[in-house]
């Protein structure tokens, strides 16, 4: 034989498939990741400051050192003609 | 514990906030820190070093005897002929063989056209045998080298009397220290061959390979 519900609240959980809590855990993680994302975006600008105030000012150098090959050859030619 | 709708909406507020406030600190602080922004102030320099170049050369690249024959007419066996910086070619027992270069014949004149030091060797892909043929014991292919400018070498020069080419190919160092500077940076390499009576007619060629290495 069959119980008869009669607790409104938990028929209308029953009926939503998920509890309030669940929602409200759902909504705390959010809540978390958010914090946790929004923490590392501002780290990561900060080191960017932090590279760029290392820099010198606002001059770029750019150093390029050029080695040429350390060995070169010529070519010459000597010719005749036996008649 | 039960949580009414009332805590939840109080929830849903919070992380809209919470977002919002990160997303308006993302762009201020952003707006002061991207690396890609442009002002009027910048400015930007570019710096090359090449530290050395090594280049060597042949100033005149070309030993053109011209064309003849061995006087045989006139009782010679061989004919000797000589190219060392003068404007004419030294002849002996020879028959024609009048160079026709512009300026007249010169003999090689290597240049140290870089800015170091040089270790010069050359390579000739021919000797007395292969490239004039005939009697062996009368032929002859010789070079010698000299500073075509004052100082040229300030270090040893090698085979500066004439000296018999040697087998096809082999490197032999000719200055040990060539210099780069101005005015003192030429050598000359004169050729000086022997050619019997019984070598076979026909155009000769034969290449000189000078090689600097950086010292």
């Amino acid at each position: 034989m069959n119980e008869i519900n009669d607790n409104p609240n938990e028929l209308q959980n029953s009926q939503k498939g998920i509890s309030n809590t669940t929602i409200a855990v759902l909504i705390i993680l959010a809540l978390v990741i958010s914090i946790i994302g929004t923490w590392a975006v501002l780290n990561s600008l900060n080191t960017q400051t932090a590279i760029k105030s290392g820099s010198n000012g606002n001059t770029a150098v750019v150093t390029l050192n050029v080695q040429s090959p350390d060995v070169n050859t010529a070519t010459g030619r000597i010719t005749f003609t036996l008649t | 514990m039960e949580i009414s709708n009332k805590t939840l909406a109080w929830f849903v507020i919070g992380a809209v906030v919470v977002s919002l406030a990160g997303t308006l600190a993302s762009f201020k602080s952003s707006s002061n820190v991207m690396t890609g922004y442009v002002t009027s102030n910048d400015s930007g320099l570019a710096q090359v070093d090449v530290s050395q170049s090594v280049i060597l050369r042949f100033a005149i690249n070309t030993t053109n005897f011209g064309s003849g024959s061995i006087n045989s007419s006139g009782g010679f066996t061989y004919c000797n002929l000589m190219i060392n910086g003068s404007t004419t070619i030294y002849k002996y027992g020879c028959e024609g063989f009048n160079n026709t270069n512009s300026g007249g014949p010169d003999a090689f004149i290597i240049q140290n056209a870089g800015t170091s030091y040089l270790n010069v060797t050359i390579n000739i892909t021919g000797n007395a045998s292969t490239f004039i043929g005939g009697n062996i014991t009368v032929a002859s292919m010789k070079y010698a080298v000299s500073a075509n400018e004052t100082n040229s070498c300030p270090g040893i020069m090698y085979n500066t009397g004439w000296t018999e080419v040697g087998p096809p190919n082999m490197s032999t160092v000719i200055c040990s220290n060539m210099s780069w500077q101005n005015g003192r940076n030429t050598i000359r390499i004169g050729m000086n061959i022997t050619i019997p009576n019984d070598a076979p007619s026909g155009s000769r060629s034969v290449t000189l390979i000078a090689q600097g290495t950086n010292i």
